[in-house]
């Protein structure tokens, strides 16, 4: 079963110049995909899914051709000159009344095929969901920034939104549900943004991801019993709206016992927290950057100390300046020698409070609700040890006990295929799939992953859903704050 | 203990209540309750030029100081100098005592947070006039609190999440006084005063006495609780009910007064009551939240405002007399082991000892400091037969201070 498509369209921002051109006449067809991670299974490995693209493109006049100067977009096009370009893709399926985005992100390089008998010319791009255009960036956090944001009890929510905005996301593009933990320390020393936003979401059983519209989107834990496209269905799938249908149990995540670990941080006394191992010289009339990369981030500078001589042995540290900059595990320090001579630098040193990890907390959780399956097949054991991101017992208590009603019944998976395509369909959308020769009842999911395919044929999805009783005990009967009450008999979520 | 983080969680309208955020609030306001458990800081009152060092935390410092002239012709010029440097100087009388106040981050060169500095109050007078410096306190910007309104089992849901949030803003307004202060003490051989503020009811004071007239007499600001003329060659302990004299969270001169004919030697004070029974409770996924658990919000509530009743708004410190130079001859100290870390100053030939009250264990000698190197840090926590809250005694010490930081 599918939908014909009516109209799709295709817009690339060739040049970078915020203004994007459309290619939609070029187009011959698409196909993509965009996946959730499942829920907690990150909390073990840092990672996420980037969602992704192919475009097929009618080349007929070398338009996407990098060798043929005649070619409309050579100058784009040459060189790999298309990398990162700016794109989105938009799909309508009422005759052009509407459009949906179903894809936001960025080019990778085309690959071009030359006519043949059997095929009109063709050019082919990947391209990346807006992941991508800032995996590489790799951000270090100013000293001042960490600790202000430790005494203002940053959540995963703030610094995830903080760290985007430093890589130059504009805060038009995230949206961000409030945190739910709050991570007294956290910090980044030359390290990727986005990887660093998966790997906290993660620790805190939320999802870090772009949409099809190209929002960054943090979604606490709870996002899925608090979002209206979450709590509600958006989409009832029927045998008339699919080709196929599958439920898969799974038993990679099956525990009853699961440990998860804190690693609690706490500052020392002022102390020397760097110092070079050689005696830094610097050259006559020179400036020289010297990195000092501290042993264990610093949650406090006192100061710098220096004093500076010439071989000789007389003291040049009036002609010496150094300005540092201080970041939460290193500093930079510009070091100008304005004297004639060469000069040694010693003492050299930074004093400060280094940040010191404290004895380790464990929490654990033991099955109840399904204890009895265990005690005939023996325990399974679940411990999720060194993330550096939970760092309080309430923090560990939650996730352990979050992981372990996850993984205490088998994963019930549903795999709805060749779908007619809802171009609005989001991650984390709350679908009902009837299918009554395998189940009794209507299954009620969440989709973690969308597979979509838009040609002559028209826009097809596959969808995978996620059980949502088995998520949630309490599904839709959770308290919310602002709406429900003592007498509403809620709730509590973890 | 250790240092508290006060990170209290924040709410927000259209999020689901959770057992996370409700533990995170529960465990900051039961570790808040903790402090509150805390020894206050204790000064020794002199009426001599004088060194108190302390360890910065806070932002403000006010010294109480009294001049009294006994006739017209008195005279005393008061000056108070931090790090050496004079930052007030009076020559007015202050027969009733003064108090005076210094930003520290106003100084041209304010010290540092976590760094020493020296605080020195000299008076320049006539024989005629008295002298004395009364208290040392640092204290930081007052948190604001306000008391959380009650939950109540009619409550909207706007109200219930604006109680909430009340809740942690009381914590965050406690972050600050939560900072517990060091509690060392230099033990009195002679009469002696010594300024405190009152956390909780009872004030227990243990000395020993003896002479030809045994004669201890303990006052609470100048009235007297206990005559004592009793010998007491093993130690007596005196407890004072404070509800009688002071009121929770107000600042009191302690004096141990010796006879004549006596001998004295403090040997120890310690405040004490029965914590309150209210504790924030834990909170559990799926547990339903129904008009039966307004009881259990309160607690949260109760027990956020008894640590604020014991707290009060400010940090408080009192920085440590330096006996050292000789001006205390073998000056003997006292603490209990509330905090992990022993700073000290001990620059002179004969090294400073630890030693076990109950006179089982050996003594621990500490290697001594120099100008270069004032201060010396001993780890607590490697003496094996000291307990939490322990007492120990120091010998010949200059100065100890007791910190949660090395």
């Amino acid at each position: 079963m599918s939908t014909r498509v009516v109209l799709a369209r295709l817009f690339v921002d060739w040049n970078f110049d915020g203004s994007y051109d459309d290619e939609s006449q070029y187009l011959i067809s698409a196909s993509g995909d965009m996946a959730l991670t499942p829920p907690g299974a990150n909390l073990m490995s840092a990672g996420g899914i980037i969602s992704q693209m192919q475009l097929i493109m009618r080349n007929s006049s070398g338009r996407y051709s990098p060798l043929r100067t005649d070619g409309a977009l050579y100058t784009h096009i040459r060189d790999g000159k298309s990398y990162h370009a700016p794109c989105y893709l938009e799909v309508s399926v009422n005759g052009g009344s509407s459009y949906a985005r179903i894809f936001t992100g960025v080019l990778k390089l085309p690959q071009e095929r030359s006519p043949s008998p059997q095929q009109v010319p063709i050019a082919t791009f990947d391209a990346r969901s807006m992941e991508e255009r800032y995996l590489q960036e790799r951000v270090s956090v100013l000293q001042s920034t960490f600790a202000a944001q430790h005494a203002a009890g940053y959540t995963e929510s703030d610094y995830i939104n903080a760290w985007l905005q430093d890589v130059g996301v504009p805060a038009g593009s995230i949206s961000r549900d409030p945190g739910l933990f709050v991570v007294p320390w956290s910090w980044l020393d030359d390290e990727s943004v986005i990887e660093e936003c998966w790997r906290l979401a993660a620790a805190c059983g939320g999802r870090f991801y772009a949409d099809p519209d190209g929002t960054f989107r943090y979604e606490n834990m709870a996002r899925w019993q608090s979002a209206a496209r979450s709590t509600s269905a958006q989409l009832a799938i029927t045998r008339d709206s699919m080709e196929s249908f599958e439920l898969q149990l799974v038993d990679s995540d099956l525990y009853n016992i699961v440990t998860v670990e804190a690693s609690p941080r706490a500052p020392t006394g002022v102390d020397v927290i760097w110092q070079p191992d050689d005696l830094p010289i610097i050259p006559p009339n020179t400036t020289t950057t010297i990195t000092a990369q501290f042993d264990a981030p610093a949650a406090a500078i006192a100061g710098l100390q220096f004093e500076a001589a010439d071989d000789g042995g007389n003291s040049r540290t009036a002609n010496v300046t150094v300005t540092p900059t201080y970041y939460a595990q290193r500093a930079d320090l510009v070091v100008i020698n304005s004297s004639n001579v060469r000069v040694r630098l010693y003492p050299l040193r930074i004093i400060g409070q280094a940040l010191v990890g404290g004895p380790e907390i464990e929490e654990r959780r033991t099955a109840s609700a399904n204890q009895a399956f265990f005690s005939t097949r023996g325990d399974r054991t679940l411990s999720v040890r060194n993330n550096a991101y939970v760092q309080t017992r309430s923090h560990a208590g939650s996730m352990a006990r979050y992981l372990l009603d996850r993984c205490e019944y088998p994963r019930l998976i549903a795999r709805c295929g060749g779908c007619t395509g809802t171009p609005n369909l989001r991650l984390g959308d709350r679908v009902t799939v009837a299918d009554a020769p395998t189940a009794s009842s209507t299954f009620i999911g969440y989709a973690t992953s969308i597979s979509w395919t838009m040609d002559s044929g028209g826009f097809r999805q596959d969808i995978e859903l996620i059980q949502a009783t088995q998520l949630f005990a309490y599904d839709n009967n959770y308290l919310v704050l602002g709406t429900h009450t003592f007498s509403s008999n809620r709730h509590l979520f973890y | 203990m250790a240092t508290i983080d006060v990170l209290p969680p924040t709410w927000s309208s259209g999020e689901l209540l959770s057992a996370a955020k409700l533990n995170q609030l529960s465990d900051t306001i039961n570790a808040l309750k903790g402090a509150t458990l805390a020894p206050c800081a204790v000064f020794t009152r002199s009426g001599d030029n004088r060194t108190w060092w302390m360890r910065r935390r806070g932002r403000y410092l006010s010294v109480d100081y009294a001049t009294i002239g006994s006739s017209q012709s008195s005279t005393a010029v008061t000056s108070i100098r931090i790090n050496g440097v004079t930052i007030y100087q009076s020559s007015a009388l202050q027969p009733n005592g003064y108090t005076h106040v210094i930003d520290l981050n106003a100084l041209a060169s304010p010290p540092a947070l976590g760094a020493w500095y020296i605080i020195q109050v000299h008076y320049t007078s006539v024989s005629q006039t008295r002298t004395e410096t009364r208290d040392i306190r640092e204290t930081s910007v007052g948190g604001n609190y306000t008391a959380p309104s009650a939950f109540a089992s009619g409550d909207s849901a706007a109200a219930l999440l604006a109680n909430l949030t009340a809740l942690s803003a009381g914590c965050t307004a406690l972050s600050a006084p939560a900072a517990t202060p060091s509690a060392t003490w230099l033990r009195a051989t002679d009469s002696q005063i010594y300024a405190l503020t009152r956390r909780q009811r009872y004030l227990e004071v243990n000395y020993i006495s003896g002479g030809t007239s045994p004669s201890v007499r303990i006052l609470i600001d100048g009235v007297s609780v206990n005559n004592d003329t009793t010998a007491r060659p093993n130690g007596y302990s005196v407890i004072v009910d404070l509800a009688s004299y002071v009121s929770v969270g107000a600042n009191y001169s302690l004096e141990v007064r010796r006879g004549a004919g006596s001998t004295m030697l403090l040997q120890f004070f310690r405040i004490s009551e029965a914590p309150p029974i209210d504790y924030a409770p834990s909170w559990t996924h799926g547990e339903q939240i129904t008009t039966a658990d307004v009881a259990s919000f309160n607690a949260m509530r109760t027990a956020l405002n008894n640590c604020h009743a014991v707290l009060a708004d400010y940090y408080m410190a009192r920085p440590s007399i330096w006996a050292g130079g000789g001006i205390v001859s073998n000056p003997r100290w006292a603490l209990h082991k509330t905090k992990r870390y022993l700073h000290y100053m001990r620059n002179g030939s004969t090294p400073a000892t630890l030693s076990d009250p109950g006179g089982t264990q050996p003594d621990i000698s500490v290697s001594s400091t120099t100008d270069a190197q004032p201060f010396a840090v001993y780890d607590l926590d490697t003496i094996d037969w000291l307990a939490p809250g322990g007492l120990l005694l120091g010998y010949q010490f200059d100065l100890i201070w007791l910190d949660d930081e090395p």
